[in-house]
C-alpha cells in the first residue's frame, strides 16, 4: 500500500502525499476536497462534491475528505486519552535518550538499530560491537519492554470472522472509522456513504480492522440496530464512543491495578472486555441512552469495577504526565523536546476540560462532526516523495531535502530539492478556539529530527513510511554529526512492502500507466510496481541506469531524489529482478538537510 | 570454526518453543525479539494494512552442518500445517530458505552451512 494520508503518532502530524494526489484522476477536485476537509469548510466541500460530474472522482473526493476527518480524530484521541498519550510518550522517551546514546557508544563507535537488537549477543558480534555500555543496554531494554507492551496490546484474537485486534490501537481505529463514516453520512447522504464504504481495496480487512467493535457491542446488547435503510443497518450509536473512551482510560505509569477474574483496569483491550460485560449488567438500558447518559453510566461502572471513573483515571494520568513534563523541563532546559512536551501537556489539559465540560463535543459523533472536527487542527506535513526541485513555496518550512555541496543552483537547479515541508501559516496557533499544538518551532524540530530518530530506535528502516528519506536521512545526519555508525540490523533494513500495480490503478483511478523505463503504455491489470527501497537495494540496476544515459550526474540526482514507486511493464519487471540485492547499498547522500 | 549466521523469522509460538528446545553443540541461539518495530503511522481504510500475525525473530550462529541439520529437524517438528519460518542470511538479510513442516532439514542446512566436511 502507498499511504495517501497518514497520522504520525511520533510527531502528532498529518502527512499528505501531494504527488500521489497529483497522479490521480480528478486530482484538482480531490486536492480541493482534501483542503476543505482539513480547514473544516463543510459548505465548500459539499458544493465541490455536488458539482463533480465523474462519479469515480466524486466518490474519491468524498472519501479523501473523510480520511482527513479520520486522521484528525486520531490526533485528538492520541493527545487526550491515556492510551494515546502512552503511545506518544513512547517516542518522547526515545527523544530524551537520543543525544546521550552517542556518548555511550564511545568505545565501538557503533550502535545497532533497532536499539533492542543490542541486547542480542549474536547480533552485536555480527555488527562488530564488542562491549556495549551498560547504560546503552538499559535504554535498549526499555525499548524492548515498550515493544512487549505494544505487542500484547496488538495481539490478534480469533473471532468468527477471522483474526481481530481488540486493544488500544484497534479502538483508536474503530473510533476514527466511526466518526469518519458518520460525518460522510451527515454531509453527503446515504448514497455517497455507501459508495465511500465500497471505495477501498479490501472489504474483509476493513471489516476486521474498523468495524469489529460495533459487532462486539451489538452482540452484547450495548448498541441497538433498529432498522435498515437502503439495505444499510441503522445503528443507534450514541453509546459507542463513551464505552470506547472508558476502555482507553488505561491505568498506566506503573500504578497498582485493580484485577478480578473478569475485569482489569490496565490496558484498553482488557478494559474494553471488562466494560462490555459490566456495563451490560449495570445498565440494561445502555443501548438506548444518549451520549451524555452513556458516558455517566460508563464512569459509574468504571468506578465500581476499577475503583475509579474514566474521568478520575484520566485526571490521575494527567498528574503523572505533569510530573514527567516537569522532569524533562528541568533535565533539558530550553530544549525542543521539553518545549514540545509542555505544549502537548497544555493541549491535553484543554481537551480534558472540553471532555469534562461538554462530553458530547468529544463523544457524540454528530457534535464532533458539526463542531469539534473543524476546531481540531493538527500540523500538516506536505510530502513530495518524487522530490521537488528548488525550495518549498512561501509559507512552508523545509523539513527534509538535499542540497549538493559546492554547486551553483542557478546553473544546476536539479542539485537541490525538498521532500517534506511544514505549513507555517495553518493552523492559526494564536486562535484560542483552535485545538492545536502551538509551539511550531519546537514541533518542527520534532518532525524533522527527533521523530525520525525515535522511529529508527524502534524499527530501523522497517516501517510504513510515506517518505523513505525521512528515516534514512535522519540516520545519515546523526552519523555525520556524532561520528558514530548507526548500523541497521539486516532484518530491519528496509520496509517489507508488497506492492502491486493494481493498488496504483485503484488509488489513482487510472487504467494504464507509462513504464518508467521503456515509456510504453501498460494497461490494467498488467504491470509491475517497484518500491523505492527495492531500487536502492540493487546497486547493479542503478549502475545500469546510469550507464544508459549521457548526463550521468543528472541521472544520479534523479535517482537520489525520486522516492516514488517505479511503474514497469512485466518485461522490465523481470529485468529488475535480474539484479541482486545488497543491503549495504542503502547509504549515500539521500537525506542530507 | 567459522560460524554461519542466520536469522529465523516465524510465528511467535514457534520461535519461543525453539528457544526452549535442547539444541546440539554447534548451534547458538540469540535473544528472541519481535519482528515488528511498532513504529508505523496510523492508516485509514483507503489503504489499510492487513491484520498481521505476530512474528518473532532470533539470530542463530551455526558452526557445523550436522548441527544445522539437527536444528532444522527440530524446527520443522514444531511447525503446524500452514506455518512456516523464513531463514535469512543474518549478514545481509537475503532469504536463504523457507521451512515448512515438509521441508527436508538437510536441504535447508546445505543452504545455510557450506560443506565443512562434518558429515551432513
Amino acid at each position: 500500500m502507498i499511504p495517501l494520508l497518514q497520522f504520525d503518532p511520533a510527531s502528532l502530524t498529518l502527512w499528505c502525499d501531494t504527488h500521489l494526489i497529483g497522479s490521480s484522476r480528478g486530482s484538482r477536485e480531490i486536492g480541493l476536497a482534501l483542503e476543505h476537509a482539513i480547514v473544516g469548510d463543510d459548505r465548500r466541500l459539499r458544493l465541490l462534491v455536488d458539482c463533480v460530474d465523474d462519479p469515480w472522482v466524486q466518490t474519491r473526493a468524498a472519501n479523501v475528505a473523510s480520511v482527513a476527518w479520520h486522521e484528525k480524530r486520531h490526533f485528538l484521541d492520541f493527545v487526550l486519552t491515556n492510551y494515546g498519550a502512552l503511545r506518544v510518550r513512547t517516542y518522547v522517551e526515545a527523544y530524551l535518550n537520543a543525544h546521550s546514546l552517542f556518548a555511550l557508544a564511545e568505545r565501538d563507535k557503533r550502535i545497532l538499530l533497532p536499539l533492542d537488537c543490542n541486547l542480542d549477543e549474536i547480533s552485536r558480534e555480527l555488527a562488530g560491537i564488542q562491549a556495549p555500555d551498560e547504560r546503552l543496554l538499559r535504554v535498549a531494554q526499555a525499548v524492548a519492554d515498550r515493544k512487549q507492551m505494544l505487542r500484547e496490546d496488538q495481539r490478534p484474537i480469533d473471532s468468527p470472522h477471522g483474526s481481530i485486534q481488540v486493544g488500544g490501537e484497534a479502538l483508536l481505529e474503530a473510533i476514527a472509522y466511526h466518526v469518519q463514516m458518520a460525518k460522510v453520512h451527515r454531509l453527503f447522504g446515504v448514497d455517497l456513504l455507501r459508495r465511500v464504504q465500497e471505495d477501498h481495496p479490501g472489504e474483509e480487512v476493513v471489516h476486521l480492522k474498523y468495524r469489529w467493535a460495533w459487532e462486539v457491542l451489538i452482540r452484547q446488547g450495548l448498541l441497538r440496530v433498529d432498522a435498515s435503510d437502503h439495505d444499510m443497518l441503522l445503528m443507534k450509536d450514541a453509546p459507542f464512543l463513551p464505552l470506547c473512551y472508558g476502555a482507553l482510560a488505561a491505568r498506566l505509569w506503573g500504578q497498582p491495578q485493580t484485577r478480578t477474574g473478569s475485569s482489569s483496569s490496565y490496558m484498553p483491550g482488557e478494559r474494553f472486555a471488562s466494560l462490555a460485560v459490566a456495563v451490560a449488567e449495570d445498565h440494561p438500558g445502555y443501548g438506548q441512552a444518549s451520549c451524555e447518559e452513556a458516558w455517566d453510566m460508563v464512569n459509574q461502572t468504571c468506578r465500581r469495577i476499577f475503583g475509579r471513573s474514566a474521568i478520575e483515571e484520566t485526571e490521575i494520568d494527567l498528574e503523572h504526565e505533569a510530573s514527567f513534563v516537569d522532569t524533562i523541563a528541568k533535565a533539558m532546559p530550553g530544549s525542543e523536546v521539553a518545549a514540545a512536551m509542555t505544549d502537548l501537556h497544555g493541549l491535553r489539559g484543554r481537551l480534558f476540560d472540553l471532555l469534562k465540560d461538554d462530553p458530547a463535543a468529544v463523544l457524540d459523533q454528530s457534535a464532533w462532526a458539526d463542531r469539534t472536527v473543524q476546531r481540531t487542527q493538527p500540523l500538516i506535513v506536505v510530502a513530495a516523495p518524487a522530490g521537488e526541485i528548488g525550495e518549498p513555496p512561501k509559507g512552508f518550512a523545509r523539513l527534509s531535502g538535499y542540497r549538493h555541496p559546492d554547486t551553483d543552483y542557478e546553473k544546476e537547479p536539479e542539485a537541490r530539492w525538498w521532500w517534506s515541508a511544514l505549513n507555517e501559516q495553518w493552523p492559526d496557533v494564536a486562535d484560542p478556539e483552535i485545538l492545536c499544538l502551538r509551539d511550531r518551532s519546537a514541533w518542527t524540530a520534532v518532525v524533522s529530527d527527533y521523530a525520525p530518530f525515535g522511529k529508527l530506535m524502534y524499527a530501523g528502516h522497517k516501517q510504513r513510511l510515506m517518505l523513505g528519506p525521512e528515516v534514512l536521512g535522519a540516520r545519515l545526519r546523526a552519523e555525520q554529526a556524532a561520528g558514530i555508525e548507526l548500523k541497521v540490523h539486516s532484518a530491519f533494513s528496509h520496509p517489507r512492502h508488497v506492492h502491486d500495480a493494481g493498488f496504483w490503478n485503484f488509488i489513482t483511478g487510472r487504467d494504464d500507466f507509462r513504464c518508467d523505463l521503456s515509456s510504453e503504455t501498460v494497461r490494467k491489470p498488467e504491470g509491475y510496481m517497484l518500491d523505492a527501497w527495492e531500487l536502492r537495494l540493487r546497486p547493479g540496476l542503478r549502475h545500469a541506469l546510469l550507464g544508459s544515459v549521457e548526463n550521468q550526474r543528472r541521472m544520479q540526482f534523479s535517482l537520489w531524489r525520486d522516492w516514488t514507486p517505479w511503474l514497469l511493464s512485466a518485461e522490465f519487471g523481470d529485468y529488475f529482478n535480474f539484479f541482486e540485492t545488497d543491503e549495504a547499498s542503502l547509504s549515500g547522500p539521500s537525506g542530507n538537510r | 570454526m567459522v560460524n554461519s549466521y542466520i536469522t529465523l523469522v516465524g510465528p511467535e509460538e514457534v520461535i519461543r518453543q525453539l528457544a526452549r528446545e535442547e539444541l546440539p553443540d554447534g548451534v547458538k541461539l540469540g535473544r528472541r525479539q519481535p519482528a515488528d518495530g511498532f513504529a508505523d503511522a496510523a492508516n485509514a481504510p483507503l489503504g489499510p494494512d492487513e491484520i498481521r500475525q505476530l512474528l518473532e525473530l532470533v539470530s542463530v550462529a551455526i558452526s557445523t552442518g550436522t548441527a544445522a541439520v539437527v536444528l532444522f529437524e527440530k524446527l520443522r517438528a514444531l511447525l503446524k500445517p500452514g506455518q512456516q519460518v523464513t531463514v535469512k542470511d543474518a549478514r545481509n538479510g537475503q532469504t536463504l530458505a523457507t521451512v515448512s513442516p515438509s521441508t527436508p532439514a538437510q536441504q535447508v542446512a546445505a543452504k545455510v552451512v557450506p560443506d565443512d566436511g562434518a558429515g551432513t
